[in-house]
């Protein structure tokens, strides 16, 4: 056992974020769990579409998708001979290679320095790998499919407004301890803020406190430095209570800010 | 079980996760619950859900009033007129920007 952990996708601070920015009043400090869901980029998460599903391959010159190759046969082995692919893609083993080579090439997207990844480059490494031609590679383009097109710009341009406006500002965690330094340093700084003309931040100042954060947790002098030795069987942990931080945020840092707090109950 | 009745069953969302010790167990005493940590910490509001109904259902507890907002059951999931789905986040936003504008303006 490595980490106790509380499950959260942060699908409520995510959303929140993006609707506090949207209102054009609010600029938003982010404080999230590390790989958490973040504002905008949330609609095309690893599970929620995932982004090679929004992508297709097209014809670079003419923009035509370009069909998906259809395996010919799920063998143990290529045959000698497989009929050709109508255009040609990927197409059959050679048998120059012994019949055991891959389904697919693997080329993990490197990209070196500062240097863009260049498309010679990509369909050199394709070639290397044996499995597609240059001048194949050259033929073809990586385009976001019409479909997903509309929601994608659409996002794209909200996110980069953000950005340009410099209103959303993220800031990661990943234990206990991190988030209740950081929520800390955020509230005095929040607490302590002036705007140009010198009027504090005070009541405007929201602190929307939705991270699902844990109420038991084990103080660093206490942890185990190595691996806990399985030997003995069962093993106890014994859990020191979270400091409650609340009453800090609302007498002592926030300066008078609204505070919002979130309560979950599990089952009716 | 017939083979249909596990397609079904796959094609269902998955259980709910079993209750956990740090959530409160029972709906009865969320309210209760968000009213004493208003009293105990003397902040403006506690935004409470039930895990389950998280999604569609608020309840804003404040010092001595308390609202819930819903998302009607069919209107759930379903894509509006902007061609997006409402998330119940754009109501509670809503709502404490209202409270907050009256935060500001100085009321209790």
């Amino acid at each position: 056992m490595r980490f106790l952990d509380n499950f959260s996708a942060g699908t409520r601070g995510s959303s929140s974020a993006e609707h506090f920015l949207r209102t054009g009043d609010y600029a938003v400090i982010f404080l999230h769990r590390q790989h958490s869901l973040q504002p905008f980029s949330r609609h095309y998460s690893h599970s929620t579409n995932p982004f090679l599903d929004l992508l297709e391959v097209v014809d670079s010159v003419s923009g035509v998708p370009v069909p998906v190759p259809v395996p010919v046969a799920a063998a143990d082995s290529f045959p000698e001979e497989t009929p050709a692919q109508p255009d040609g893609e990927l197409s059959a083993p050679s048998p120059s290679l012994g019949g055991t080579r891959p389904l697919f090439p693997h080329v993990p997207p490197v990209v070196t320095g500062s240097q863009p990844p260049s498309r010679t480059s990509s369909s050199q490494a394709l070639h290397a790998a044996g499995l597609i031609k240059p001048e194949e590679a050259d033929r073809h383009d990586v385009r976001i499919a019409h479909r997903h097109l509309p929601p994608m710009l659409s996002l794209l341009k909200s996110y980069q407004l953000v950005q340009s406006l410099g209103i959303l500002h993220s800031i990661p965690f990943v234990t206990v301890e991190d988030y209740l330094f950081l929520l800390r340093g955020v509230s005095r700084v929040m607490g302590l803020a002036k705007d140009d003309k010198g009027h504090a931040l005070g009541r405007r100042g929201m602190y929307y406190l939705a991270a699902a954060v844990s109420d038991f947790y084990i103080p660093t002098q206490r942890m185990s430095e190595h691996k806990i030795q399985s030997g003995k069987g069962s093993l106890t942990i014994e859990m020191d209570q979270v400091p409650k931080v609340l009453q800090h945020v609302v007498q002592d840092w926030s300066n008078d800010g609204f505070i919002v707090s979130f309560k979950v109950s599990s089952v009716r | 079980m017939t083979c249909l009745d596990s397609l079904a069953d796959a094609n269902r969302p998955p259980p709910p996760p079993p209750p956990l010790a740090q959530l409160e167990t029972d709906n009865a005493i969320l309210i209760p619950k968000a009213r004493g940590a208003l009293n105990r910490y003397g902040h403006q509001i506690v935004v409470g859900n039930l895990l389950n109904e998280r999604k569609h259902e608020v309840v804003f507890v404040e010092k001595d009033s308390e609202s819930w907002v819903r998302i009607p059951e069919d209107a759930r999931g379903k894509v509006g007129l902007g061609g997006a789905v409402h998330e119940i986040e754009e109501d509670i936003v809503e709502k404490l920007v209202g409270l907050h504008d009256s935060w500001i303006e100085g009321k209790p």
